[in-house]
């Protein structure tokens, strides 16, 4: 899980993001079929990242319960993980 | 003074084009570029791609070079001309894979620094050997946080479909990449996968999914709203990549899409002297010329053009008709790191001019002009099996180089007779004699080298003297 701090800074630069216009600016049409498919995806891994923030905390709550040490690596939250820093915008 | 022409497939991007002037190629870059052009050089990506010889090499020149054209342009530049421009659709299916990793592998580098690709165009990539190289250096801009990939569907359209093509039906994406430039969309694909292709999630949402977004009536307004309320992150955006990447890297020819001559090499009628005679040969004339560009027609997987380069070939460009013995061919030049490109090639219908105006892609014979040229084992097939008047395929084999080795196989050989089995015997002109003689009247016939008791012959060459 992120700490709040970190996830406020994600939101931060989601809104920022927001805020700046995107122009198309490619002289390509993208294709309305690519650009729907791309937002349901970035939809998809958000809905991802959700379940997985809550399931790390119910592994998080167990581990505690079975009185296990959760010093050890974070393991949703490596480099490549698609979910690890989906804003919530 | 010389002449400048616009180069006729770079008129899509305003901002900038692409000019010839004396052999030597030039790239316009236009104000509207220009913030996005320094900031991507300023990243340093663009001199670790060059020197990596990922991208092509560019150096600023003095604007008047253009002679007046590219009007209004912030900059020009200068860039190496390539030995030999190839287009997908004359690619095997091993170097459109190939390019397409290429290019999902560049884009995550230019993401890394902050930079992304305007289009995702797979004519943006072109071949030193089996090793892709981008040639559109005016197609990195600065990337912004949140921003759609916008060349995703022409990437569905110029990789990843036509490489579908051959691995889920085993159909070779050439024919319909050639009559239909811009690739192969989701929606036509959609209608001939099958069913059962749906249970894959990349082809699901790449293909099916997608074509039927783009086919909702709703689309434009739904595509608009995405594009303004939604974002996709920058780490969502370089997933897309990487799964792409994963997924077409496990792609592979359906696996009884296996062709005639992909195992010839092996399963031919030649001995091993007859081979030794023909390798021979072949060393002799590269050790002498040391071509620069040499073609290699019919070149099978790639046993002699792998020879020439070895004694004294800068470069081979092959052609065969032969999807598999393409492919391996391919494989081959990247593992042993030649200098080698095998490119499908129907000789009887070799890729014309065409795109906008007709002149958009270049056909085959403007663009082959080399220094020498191989055509083994290959005269018999145009001339019986294709029916093409001896003549003719002189003709079109003595165009391409001034130099060349050409084989002739009687019509006593095997190989002719098997062609001959189920055909009546038309082809009177199909004598050594008359072979020879048209050959001298095409070039001085250096020397000839008889490599079987059937009566090959190898003859080569020389028209040089005559230019």
């Amino acid at each position: 899980m992120k700490s709040m701090p970190q996830r406020g800074a994600v939101c931060t630069v989601a809104i920022l993001g927001l805020l700046i216009s995107t122009p198309s600016h490619a002289y390509l049409d993208p294709g309305t079929g690519s650009i729907i498919l791309q937002g349901l995806l970035a939809g998809i891994a958000v809905a991802v990242g959700v379940v997985r923030g809550y399931w790390q905390q119910l592994k998080l709550f167990v581990d505690k319960l079975r009185g296990k040490s959760d010093n050890k690596k974070n393991d949703g939250d490596s480099d490549l993980d698609p979910t690890s820093d989906i804003p919530t915008n | 003074m010389e002449s400048v022409a616009p180069v006729s497939g770079s008129y899509r991007d305003r901002r900038g084009r692409v000019y010839e002037r004396g052999g030597r190629i030039y790239r316009s870059v236009m104000p509207v570029a220009s913030d996005d052009f320094e900031f991507v050089r300023s990243t340093g990506l663009i001199d670790e791609l060059v020197s990596e010889q990922l991208l092509v090499a560019e150096a600023r020149v003095d604007p008047g070079v253009l002679n007046g054209q590219g009007k209004g342009a912030s900059l020009v530049l200068e860039h190496p001309r390539l030995a030999f421009v190839s287009y997908p659709y004359e690619w095997s299916f091993a170097a459109l894979k190939a390019a397409a990793l290429f290019h999902l592998d560049l884009q995550l580098r230019a993401l890394g620094k902050g930079v992304a690709l305007t289009d995702a165009s797979a004519y943006n990539v072109q071949f030193n050997g089996a090793k892709p190289i981008f040639i559109d250096s005016l197609s990195f801009r600065r990337y912004r946080e949140g921003e759609f990939w916008y060349g995703h569907r022409q990437f569905c359209e110029q990789f990843v479909n036509p490489l579908l093509l051959r691995s889920l039906l085993g159909v070779p994406h050439n024919a319909w990449y050639r009559g239909s430039l811009e690739g192969i969309s989701a929606q036509e694909l959609s209608r001939i996968l099958p069913w059962h292709t749906r249970l894959s999630w990349n082809t699901l949402t790449n293909v099916f999914v997608q074509a039927r977004l783009q086919q909702a009536a709703s689309s434009t307004d739904r595509a608009l709203e995405t594009s303004k309320t939604r974002q996709l992150p920058k780490i969502g955006f370089e997933q897309m990549l990487r799964g792409l990447r994963r997924w077409i890297s496990r792609m592979q020819p359906k696996a009884d899409s296996r062709s005639e001559w992909q195992d010839y090499a092996q399963d031919n009628s030649y001995s091993d002297e007859e081979d030794a005679k023909k390798r021979q040969c072949v060393t002799q004339f590269t050790q002498g010329y040391r071509p620069q560009l040499l073609f290699d027609l019919g070149c099978n997987t790639g046993d002699y053009s792998a020879l020439a380069l070895t004694s004294g070939a800068d470069r081979v460009i092959g052609f065969d008709f032969d999807h598999g013995a393409l492919d391996r061919a391919f494989e081959r030049a990247r593992r042993e790191a030649l200098n080698f490109l095998p490119l499908h090639l129907d000789a009887v219908n070799p890729s014309p001019e065409q795109g906008w105006q007709q002149a958009e892609r270049q056909g085959l014979s403007r663009r082959a002009k080399g220094d020498a040229v191989l055509a083994l084992a290959l005269v018999h097939h145009l001339a019986i099996s294709r029916n093409v008047p001896l003549d003719g395929v002189l003709d079109w084999i003595t165009a391409m180089a001034p130099r060349g080795i050409i084989e002739f196989v009687p019509k006593a050989d095997p190989m002719v007779q098997q062609l001959l089995l189920l055909r009546q015997d038309l082809f009177d002109d199909y004598t050594r004699e008359n072979f020879e003689a048209l050959l001298a009247a095409r070039g001085r016939i250096v020397d000839s080298h008889s490599v079987s008791s059937s009566g090959r012959t190898l003859y080569i060459y020389d028209r040089s003297e005559q230019d």
